[in-house]
C-alpha cells in the first residue's frame, strides 16, 4: 500500500489545521492506511494523556489558605509593595530637608482629613485604578511629624495631580502631573475639570474639552464622581468616536486618579443623555487604562546638549559601576534626591534604599547589614551588606558590554510591571540587557540593569539603578 | 478560562478580600497539579510545588500586568517554578509512578485497532513523552493540555510564538517516531 502522507499532514489534521477538503482527504486515507492510523492514534493518546486531569487533594488549598498572610492586602494593614505605582515621586525622608518631608506629610495627611478618608484606603489594585496622592513611604524608624501639625488646617493646600491630555495622534491620552493648589472650600474634583481645560504644559498634547464647557456641578459618592456639565459639552463637541473617547478618557482618567472614585457619570444641564455622541452615556464610565499613552520618548523635549550631558554621565555611571569605583559614581549621583537601589524591575518607593552622594564612596567597605526590600517569590526580607547587594542585584553580569542598551525603552518586561516611568515620570533610562545567558533556559534568565536620571540644574544625575531579571 | 472573571476575583484578592483568592485557587488548582504532575516524578512534588506557585502568585499578585491574561501568567510562574526546584525534587519515575497510571477510555482515538494496541503501550508511550526536552515536553503538554495559543505558550516560556510552534511541532514528531521504532523492534520479536 502506498502512502503519500508525510507526518506533518497527520499533526495538522490532529490541529485542525487543514481545509475540508484536505480533512476529507486524510479522513479517507486513514481508513486504509495503518501507518498513518498508528501515527493519528499517538497524537490522540498525547492529547487524552494531557487533559487527563488528576484529583486534587484537599490539603493542597488548605495549605496554600494557611500560608498566606491573609491581612496582607486588607485595609487595616498598611502593605506598601504595590501600592500607589503612580505615586509622585516621593523624597525619601533620609536625604531630604526634615522640613521639606514635614511639609509633603502634613499637607498628605490633611488632605485625607479633608476628604474624610485613611491615607491607606483599599485601593490596592494599583493595575487597574491606581489612587493619586498620599505617601507612603514614611519608613518607621525615622523622624515624621507631629501629630499636631496634621491637624492644623490651612486655608491652601498644594497637591500633585494627575491629568491627562489628548495625544497629537488622537488614539490616546496622555498623563501630566501638576502642582495645584485646593483652597479649603473648592473641590478637588473641579480643579482637576479646570486644570483639563489649560493649555498642556507638553508641546503635542491638547486639551479634549469641548470650548465653552461649564462645569455646572459636581459630586462624588459612593465610589461615583458625577459631573454636570453645560450644554456646550455636546455642542462644541469635535465629533469622531476617536475624539469623543479622548474627551471621555481624559476626563475619567484624571478623576479616577483620585484615591474615593471609581467612576464617572456624566449630566448634560442636569439630564442624564442615553448617549454622547456615539458612546452610551447613561451609565458611569470606569476608567480606561489602555487609552493612556506615553509621551513619544524620542520628543524633542531635551536639547542636543542636554543629551549630551545624559549620555556622558550614562557611560561614566556604567564604568564607575563597572569598576566598583564609588567615589566617581557618587559624582553623578543626584546631589539633592540621591541613588535609589532596586533589586527588581518594579521599583518599591516603600522599602527601596536610597543612599545620598556623600554616604556612597564608603559603602563597599560597610559592614552593616540593610533590609533591600523583599525576595521576589518568597517574599523573605533582603538582608545584606552594600558589597553582597552589590554583587546580586546590581553587577552581576558585565551589563558594560551589554547586548542591547535602550534609551527610555523597556527591553524586556517580564511579567511584572516596570513602573520606572510612573516612578520618575521626568526621568530618562538606559536599559542595559542580556536576552539570556543559558541557551537552556530559553531567555528566562534574561538580565537588564537600568540607570535612571533626572535633571537638576542643568545636569543629569543619576536617581536610580534598578536591576531587572525574571524571579517569580 | 474566563477572562473577565480571573480580573475580577485578582482585583477583589488586591483589595483584601481572601475569599476571591481562594476561589482563584479552587479554579486553578487541578490545572496546574496536573501539569505539575506530569512534569514531576512524584506526586507529593507536584502538590508542594503547586502550593508554592499559589504562593507566590498571592505575594505577587499586586504585581500582576493585567496585560497578560491570568492564565498565562500563574502558568508562567508554575514553569519558573518548577525549573527552580528542579534540583530538588525527584527526576526520574519509577516503576510504582507507571504502575499506577489510569487507564484511559478506548475513546481517544476513532480507529478501534489502534485504540487497542495503543492502551496496550501507553506505559511506553508516557515514558516517550517524559524523556523528551524539558522544554519540548512543557511545551507539548500546555498546548494539549489547554488549548493555549502559540502565542500564549511562548509568553509562558519567554518565546517568540514561531519557537513554541516549532517546539511542540518537534515534539509530536519526536513521540510519534519513537513510537514507531518502539513498534519495529516489538514485530521483529
Amino acid at each position: 500500500m502506498k502512502c503519500n502522507l508525510s507526518l506533518e499532514d497527520i499533526i495538522k489534521y490532529t490541529e485542525n489545521q487543514l481545509s475540508d477538503e484536505d480533512n476529507k482527504r486524510i479522513r479517507e486515507h486513514l481508513q486504509s492506511c495503518e501507518k498513518c492510523r498508528r501515527q493519528y492514534g499517538v497524537l490522540n493518546f498525547t492529547e487524552s494523556y494531557a487533559k487527563e486531569s488528576i484529583p486534587v487533594s484537599e490539603s493542597v488549598k488548605k495549605n496554600i489558605m494557611e500560608a498566606i498572610d491573609v491581612s496582607r492586602y486588607s485595609k487595616e494593614k498598611k502593605f506598601l509593595g504595590g501600592r500607589l505605582n503612580r505615586a509622585m515621586p516621593v523624597i525619601k525622608p533620609v536625604l531630604a530637608a526634615a522640613a521639606v518631608f514635614v511639609l509633603v506629610f502634613s499637607v498628605a495627611t490633611n488632605y485625607d482629613n479633608l476628604r474624610g478618608l485613611v491615607s491607606n484606603n483599599g485601593s490596592v489594585g494599583g493595575v487597574i485604578s491606581s489612587p493619586g496622592i498620599s505617601p507612603q513611604n514614611t519608613n518607621a524608624g525615622l523622624a515624621t511629624p507631629d501629630a499636631t501639625d496634621s491637624e492644623t488646617q490651612q486655608p491652601v493646600e498644594k497637591k500633585t495631580i494627575t491629568v491627562y491630555y489628548g495625544n497629537s495622534n488622537a488614539d490616546g491620552v496622555v498623563a501630566e502631573k501638576r502642582e495645584v493648589e485646593v483652597g479649603k472650600e473648592s473641590q478637588i474634583e473641579r480643579v482637576i475639570f479646570e486644570e483639563l481645560q489649560k493649555t498642556p504644559k507638553t508641546d503635542g498634547l491638547h486639551s479634549t474639552i469641548p470650548t465653552g464647557t461649564k462645569l455646572i456641578s459636581v459630586v462624588t459618592d459612593g465610589g461615583i464622581c458625577t459631573l454636570d456639565l453645560s450644554k456646550e459639552f455636546v455642542d462644541n463637541s469635535p465629533g469622531g468616536t476617536a475624539g469623543e473617547a479622548m474627551t471621555l478618557y481624559s476626563i475619567i482618567n484624571s478623576l479616577t486618579e483620585l484615591p474615593d472614585i471609581n467612576k464617572v457619570q456624566f449630566m448634560i444641564e442636569g439630564q442624564k443623555q442615553e448617549v454622547y455622541i456615539h458612546a452610551v452615556f447613561d451609565e458611569p464610565f470606569g476608567r480606561n487604562e489602555g487609552i493612556i499613552k506615553t509621551q513619544d520618548v524620542n520628543a524633542t523635549d531635551i536639547t542636543e546638549e542636554s543629551l549630551k550631558n545624559l549620555e556622558e554621565n550614562n557611560k561614566n555611571s556604567i564604568q564607575a559601576i563597572k569598576e566598583k569605583d564609588m567615589k566617581k559614581l557618587a559624582e553623578i549621583v543626584h546631589p539633592v534626591k540621591g541613588v535609589r537601589f532596586s533589586a527588581y524591575s518594579h521599583i518599591d518607593t516603600g522599602s527601596d534604599l536610597v543612599f545620598t552622594k556623600e554616604q556612597l564612596p564608603s559603602l563597599l567597605e560597610s559592614e552593616v547589614v540593610y533590609a533591600w526590600g523583599a525576595y521576589d517569590g518568597t517574599g523573605d526580607p533582603i538582608k545584606l551588606t552594600f558589597a553582597q547587594y552589590y554583587d546580586k542585584f546590581v553587577y552581576d553580569r558585565d551589563f558594560a558590554k551589554a547586548e542591547k542598551v535602550g534609551f527610555n525603552k523597556i527591553q524586556q518586561e517580564g511579567n511584572t510591571i516596570v513602573n520606572i516611568k510612573e516612578v520618575y515620570p521626568e526621568g530618562k533610562f538606559f536599559d542595559f540587557y542580556f536576552s539570556g545567558f543559558n541557551p537552556d533556559y530559553e531567555g528566562l534568565d534574561w538580565a537588564s540593569l537600568r540607570l535612571v536620571f533626572e535633571e537638576y540644574n542643568g545636569q543629569w544625575y543619576l536617581v536610580c539603578i534598578a536591576h531587572g531579571q525574571w524571579t517569580i | 478560562m474566563n477572562k473577565v472573571r480571573d480580573n475580577i476575583l485578582v482585583e477583589n484578592t488586591l483589595k483584601g478580600d481572601v475569599n476571591a483568592f481562594e476561589e482563584l485557587v479552587s479554579s486553578y488548582q487541578g490545572r496546574i497539579l496536573n501539569f505539575l504532575s506530569k512534569m514531576t516524578a512524584a506526586r507529593e512534588d507536584a502538590e508542594e510545588i503547586t502550593q508554592e506557585v499559589f504562593i507566590k502568585v498571592y505575594n505577587n499578585l499586586y504585581k500582576y500586568n493585567s496585560k497578560w491574561s491570568f492564565s498565562t501568567w500563574i502558568y508562567r510562574i508554575a514553569v519558573n517554578t518548577l525549573r527552580s526546584e528542579y534540583r530538588k525534587v525527584k527526576k526520574a519515575k519509577d516503576i510504582d509512578y507507571y504502575a499506577s497510571i489510569p487507564e484511559l477510555p478506548a475513546s481517544f482515538s476513532d480507529y478501534p485497532d489502534i485504540a487497542y494496541e495503543i492502551k496496550e503501550k501507553r506505559v511506553e508511550i508516557i515514558k516517550i513523552i517524559d524523556q523528551l526536552k524539558e522544554d519540548q515536553k512543557t511545551a507539548l503538554l500546555l498546548r494539549c493540555m489547554q488549548d493555549f495559543s502559540f502565542s500564549e505558550i511562548g509568553d509562558i516560556l519567554g518565546i517568540s510564538p514561531e519557537a513554541a510552534k516549532m517546539k511542540i511541532q518537534r515534539a509530536k514528531q519526536t513521540v510519534i517516531r519513537k513510537y514507531e521504532e518502539l513498534q519495529e523492534r516489538g514485530k521483529v520479536k
